[in-house]
């Protein structure tokens, strides 16, 4: 081997170490993050939920009747049944109004149409703000200057918008979409700035409309992005609380809660470790379905969605 | 200007904005006003450092007594070498603490609210058994170990490993909902019921209540002419009469906050339940051991007490469900929630919060055209809560307008029955504590007790009390001096407080201890109806989840006894 190849190789072995050194410092800090409050969070509360502890005597005994009370609890109550059912209509909503206006408006913006930055600005807005504030001016704006200005425009009165059982679904419902636009406009506008071009400009050449370029090129350039935000949607399915706690905190009304309140709800007002092995086993059921399903979804996603090619 | 300029600054101020939002709520600390500060801490001093929840209580008690110890031992040498004095270095957010804020704050002393005691020796709490057994120095060489009920002294008495008695955590503020009442709407429209009237009609409630002082006022709930409640309703009857009346007056019976409706109608209820079942019966429930003699059914709408009593064990303690005093205390709630004419037209705004509330209640009949306001669901501190709108009006409007010169009173519950005799009984479910923190430098414990000790002297819980208006959940007494210091409005709490049974809703029966969030009044009315589960009776009415007291309270039995796994 001549002389200099040797150089070369030891100068590399020395960049290698010294990159290495760099990753390490880089990644050591997420990683024991993800040790401790993933792996350990989750594996305690495996265990917890397996667990009876009393908190006179400080025993624990290991049982499986955390489960068993909690089909007891459950049986003769819709509770299950009402909050999986609003935890899927706030799914569908984000999936039909938040994902396809998402997309709209993402569009909108990659084609830098009239006014693209302020709407990009104003969609990022409440993900920078603070949430309490949102919906503190939120509120207000409903229950107060709604039906000051229906007032004034119409003489008549009208309660505040999520004061009435009628509208109060889809005031929370509009707040939700809204303020879920935030990240995922940015990561799909800037994923349809990736597109090349030329293919966009051939598309133009051989004169295809807005709707077809849309449909027939953006669409399937950003389908990796779109993916990623359609998994992560069906595995928070059973956790997305749907801003509940933000507006009503520990009171939302029962016809509006969904699991992910009932279940951080009971997390939050429970007192003293001997309280929390239930809510594990509650969230470990949960698990049991949300893990296959994502795995389906995703499954289906690949299988049937769409390909860049 | 070129565009990239302008969309930099743009940027820039956006970025602003954002950072700007997260501190909204925050102001310039006033210090007089006892706001939270960031003090300089004096390094010729040794510092002792106290967390304070700075909620409805606020913090200028904790300031005050700051001063009063800081000035006692300023002259103080022996805790570190080379210091001469102490400072309290007070750090007062509007945040609660868990285990891991305590671990990881600087802060030493704790006073907060809604604190779990059990096991909290293991994770945040450090002996205090020094402060409280031995002799006060500040308090004539009285212990405050003697403050404490005997309730409280078998909850917080904990027996370590050699069986010696050990205590982590001393009784803090008190904290009972109830109805704060407009004593000077009260006397100027005289809403004070007649001597001798038994029938409300409602076509004539005008011949009810007196409309002059020479009109003789009925005894009121304390059974005694002469005293601050006469003509005050003693039973819901005679409340409900009053409601009317008022509202026949044009004005308005109820004021509540919108946002919070159901925790505080739901602590009124609490409070209504113990009121009608008296301190015996309602300990039951945290001990899980006795006789229940107020148990019964619904028949026909009407409540029938079982024949027998029942003796409870913590397998059936969910037949505590079935008591009357629940059953009158639900039917009371369904009169309030579904009588509009009582209520304020913003009584389930969810943008109106409590402190909306009281300054509507305080505002209404004196600034802009709001009726006049007769009555205040919320808890005892919201006198206190309420500072800053006291103190605009003041300035404002005039001296009339502060605290000690306008007339509100704590309103004795009525019950449900006229021949009930039992007295007035308070409940605190506040939970509050002062503890130590667990991992104290051993050279601080010294200082650490000596404060505890100066804080829970009588002078020091007389100044908290002439302060904020309220008393704390220990057994003191205040002298005539103090009392004159307090509002009208205090001193009616404090002398309520005096003439009452308080119950302390603790107990270290295993049920309590491994269920607690089961027993907190949030919790407590937990109703199932048509197979929903509805966490209070207000919100079921509310929501119209039904209109039937029946309904409510059946559907509360039902729940705790086929839905809850806790029982032994």
């Amino acid at each position: 081997m001549p002389q200099g190849e040797i150089k070369d190789k030891k100068t590399l072995s020395l960049h290698g170490k010294k990159n290495l050194g760099f990753y390490i410092a880089i990644m050591a800090f997420p990683v024991l993050q993800f040790c401790i409050f993933y792996i350990g969070v989750n594996f305690s509360s495996l265990f917890l939920a397996f667990q009876k502890i009393d908190v006179l005597s400080g025993d624990i005994t290991w049982t499986f009747s955390n489960f068993s009370n909690l089909f007891k609890e459950f049986s003769s109550t819709t509770l299950l049944s009402d909050t999986v059912r609003m935890s899927l209509i706030n799914y569908l909503i984000s999936l039909i109004c938040g994902t396809s206006l998402g997309l709209f408006f993402s569009y909108y913006i990659s084609k830098k149409l009239v006014g693209s930055m302020f709407y990009r600005v104003v969609l990022f807005l409440p993900s920078i703000i603070s949430s309490i504030v949102l919906v503190t001016i939120y509120k207000f704006f409903v229950e107060e200057v709604v039906p000051a200005f229906w007032f004034d425009t119409t003489g008549k009165t009208i309660k505040g918008l999520l004061e009435n059982f009628d509208t109060r679904f889809f005031a929370i419902a509009f707040y939700v979409v809204f303020i879920g636009f935030g990240t995922s406009v940015l990561m799909y506008s800037n994923s349809m700035s990736e597109i090349d071009p030329e293919i966009i400009e051939a598309g133009e050449l051989d004169g295809v409309s807005g709707i077809k370029e849309f449909w027939y090129i953006t669409l399937p350039m950003v389908f990796p992005t779109l993916k990623t935000f359609l998994i992560i949607g069906v595995a928070g399915i059973f956790t997305s609380q749907m801003e509940l706690f933000s507006f009503y905190g520990e009171a939302a009304p029962e016809k509006l809660q969904t699991f992910g309140y009932y279940l951080y709800n009971q997390t939050e007002s429970a007192i003293g470790v001997s309280e929390y092995p239930r809510i594990a086993a509650l969230g470990i059921l949960l698990t049991c379905i949300a893990v296959p399903l994502t795995f389906l979804v995703k499954y289906l996603l690949d299988k049937y969605g769409f390909s860049e090619n | 200007m070129n565009k990239k300029l302008i969309n930099r600054i743009g940027a820039l101020a956006l970025c602003l904005c954002a950072c700007a939002s997260g501190f909204v709520g925050c102001k310039k600390p006033d210090i007089s006003q006892g706001d939270n500060h960031e003090e300089e801490i004096d390094s010729t001093k040794t510092q002792l450092y106290v967390y304070n929840y700075d909620g409805g209580y606020r913090t200028d008690w904790l300031y005050a007594a700051k001063e009063r110890y800081e000035a006692l031992h300023a002259e103080d040498t022996n805790w570190e070498t080379g210091k001469k004095g102490v400072q309290i270095y007070v750090n007062a957010p509007k945040m609660g603490i868990d285990a891991n804020k305590v671990k990881s704050n600087r802060d030493e002393i704790y006073f907060a609210e809604d604190v779990p005691y059990f096991g909290m020796q293991d994770v945040m709490g450090g002996d205090i058994t020094p402060a409280l057994t031995t002799e006060n120095p500040y308090d004539n060489n009285k212990r405050v170990i003697d403050k404490f009920t005997e309730a409280q002294k078998n909850y917080y008495g904990v027996k370590d490993a050699s069986g010696e008695m050990k205590y982590y955590g001393v009784p803090n503020y008190a904290g009972y909902f109830g109805i704060a009442y407009n004593i000077d709407l009260f006397e100027e429209k005289q809403y004070y019921i007649k001597d001798g009237v038994t029938e409300f009609p409602a076509d004539n409630l005008y011949d009810c209540f007196v409309h002059s002082e020479a009109e003789k006022k009925s005894a009121g709930p304390d059974g005694e002419y002469g005293t601050s409640d006469d003509g005050l309703p003693v039973t819901y009857t005679e409340f409900y009469a009053l409601c009317d009346y008022i509202s026949q007056m044009g004005q308005t019976p109820f004021e509540w906050s919108g946002q919070f409706y159901e925790k505080h109608l739901t602590g009124l209820l609490f409070s209504l339940v113990a009121q009608n079942e008296g301190s015996q019966q309602m300990m039951l429930t945290y001990d899980a051991s006795g006789t229940a003699t107020t148990l019964g059914t619904v028949q026909n709408g009407v409540f029938v007490k079982d024949s027998v009593s029942t003796q409870i064990n913590s397998s059936n303690a969910y037949e505590l469900a079935r008591r009357k005093g629940t059953y009158d205390g639900i039917e009371f709630i369904r009169r309030l929630i579904t009588t509009s004419a009582w209520q304020n037209e913003d009584a389930f705004k969810t943008s109106v919060s409590h402190m909306n509330a009281q300054e509507k209640f305080l505002k209404a009949g004196k600034v802009g055209n709001d009726k006049p306001i007769a009555m205040l669901v919320d808890g005892i501190w919201w006198e206190s809560e309420a500072t800053a709108t006291f103190d605009s009006m003041t300035k404002s409007k005039g001296e009339a307008y502060s605290k000690n010169n306008r007339n509100f009173g704590w309103m004795p519950l009525p019950k449900a029955e006229k021949d009930d005799t039992h007295t007035n009984t308070l409940i605190d479910d506040m939970y509050s504590l002062c503890f130590m923190k667990k991992d104290i430098e051993d050279w601080k414990k010294p200082l650490a007790y000596d404060f505890i000790q100066f804080m829970y002297s009588d002078e020091s819980l007389a100044e908290f009390s002439t302060i904020t208006n309220t008393p704390k959940a220990l057994t003191y007494t205040m002298s005539k001096e103090d009392k004159a210091k307090m509002s009208p409005y205090g001193r009616s709490l404090i002398e309520m407080k005096e003439n009452s049974d308080v119950i302390y809703p603790i107990s270290r029966s295993s049920l309590f201890a491994n269920n607690q969030s089961t027993f907190r009044d949030s919790r407590l009315f937990t109703t199932k109806i048509d197979g929903k589960i509805v966490s209070s009776p207000a919100k079921a009415f509310h929501e119209g989840n039904t209109d039937s007291t029946e309904i409510c309270f059946n559907g509360i039995y039902d729940y705790f006894k086929n839905n809850l796994t806790i029982w032994g």
